[in-house]
């Protein structure tokens, strides 16, 4: 984020192809969030409205995108990607507790993705890198150096983004519609190669921390509440037994 | 024929019918049809049954419009409401809503995996 302050993504329409395609994926998954819930959608009608609402949203993303007021949505954007991402990481804490009250390692599983996901990263890192520098040196592109520089930065970021938050939100996909999970991480990749004016990007900088501060610590609420819940119940099931 | 020609072409798309210039002024014709896609998708998915859709579809599509263009005309759509923002920003009322949306099902998501968890 910081880089960004001294120049801009390109190409520009990156960002807003990706904030439009996140916002399309999003809405589809919304009604599919509780297939068995009072709201869960009926085939085929609640389908067919689903993607009418997905396709209509998508138009209007793409629709403002050139309106004064598109910076709105995208400062939410960015907003809302700094709670999820707060929120996600008590995640750690969670595992803490669950090695401490089970006494077991995290599993192995677990451990071998997160090396596999890491040298994904590095992988595609190196490829795009390579690519770059075949493009420039042979493809023929009649771009400048500032240029080119600037779109490595721009692939390296939505690489570097795509993966660490797909990582970073994969245990929550029991929870999410696939939709959602990966629609919200183009929505944030968007949001994160944005071009906004340096004062703007300052404010949201200062504020994606307090937001990011927030999200942590209603997770971690949420987290403690649900331990002392099952704290309780047990202690009264105990209770119940000895009686 | 260049795409930007041709969508152009299209009244709603290229803005070029007389009677909704001023309130094309005010709202992209895309950010219309994409507003009007969207109300009809959720009516569908909300709607009980095909007299409760079609009653609110109508009052969109015939009612709504003729109110719009009568705002556009007699209102002052560029005047703040509240914190710099007027009726001609409520572009960006439905992205916003979506990521409201989005925010409280994270919420609601954490709290079942951390019930399940715990």
């Amino acid at each position: 984020m910081v880089v960004s302050w001294f120049f801009d993504y390109v190409p520009a329409w990156l960002a807003i192809v990706l904030v439009t395609v996140g916002s399309v994926l999003v809405t589809w998954g919304l009604p599919f969030v509780d297939p068995d819930g009072e709201f869960a959608v009926e085939a085929p009608k609640g389908v067919l409205g689903a993607l009418m609402l997905g396709i209509g949203t998508g138009l209007t993303i793409w629709g403002a995108r050139g309106t004064a007021s598109f910076d709105t949505v995208v400062v939410g954007i960015i907003l809302l990607g700094s709670f999820m991402q707060g929120a996600v990481a008590i995640n750690f804490y969670r595992k803490v507790y669950d090695f401490v009250s089970n006494g077991s390692l995290p599993s192995s599983g677990g451990f071998k993705r997160k090396i596999a996901g890491h040298l994904l990263i590095l992988f595609l890192l190196l490829v795009t890198l390579w690519g770059v520098i075949y493009f420039t040196v042979w493809g023929g592109l009649d771009i400048e150096m500032r240029d080119t520089v600037r779109l490595y930065w721009t692939v390296a970021t939505v690489i570097i983004s795509v993966v660490g938050l797909s990582t970073r939100f994969w245990f929550m996909q029991s929870g999410f519609p696939p939709q959602i999970m990966f629609g919200g991480i183009l929505l944030i990749t968007g949001g994160e190669i944005f071009n906004l004016q340096l004062e703007l990007e300052l404010t949201v900088f200062v504020l994606s921390h307090i937001v990011y501060t927030l999200g942590f610590w209603i997770a971690a609420y949420l987290f403690i509440s649900s331990v002392h819940n099952s704290n309780r119940t047990a202690r009264r099931q105990y209770a119940r037994i000895s009686d | 024929m260049p795409i930007g020609e041709l969508l152009n072409s299209v009244p709603i798309l290229g803005g070029n019918i007389g009677l909704l210039q001023p309130v094309f002024q005010i709202y992209p014709p895309l950010v219309l049809l994409g507003t009007y896609l969207a109300a009809t998708g959720a009516y569908l998915i909300a709607a009980d049954d095909l007299g409760n859709f079609v009653g609110l579809w109508l009052v969109m599509t015939v009612i709504y419009p003729l109110v719009l263009v009568w705002q556009i005309n007699n209102m002052d759509m560029t005047r703040e409401i509240i914190l710099g923002y007027s009726l001609a920003d409520s572009t960006i009322a439905l992205p916003l809503v979506l990521m409201f949306l989005v925010t409280y099902i994270l919420v609601q998501s954490l709290q079942d995996r951390f019930q399940e968890v715990a």
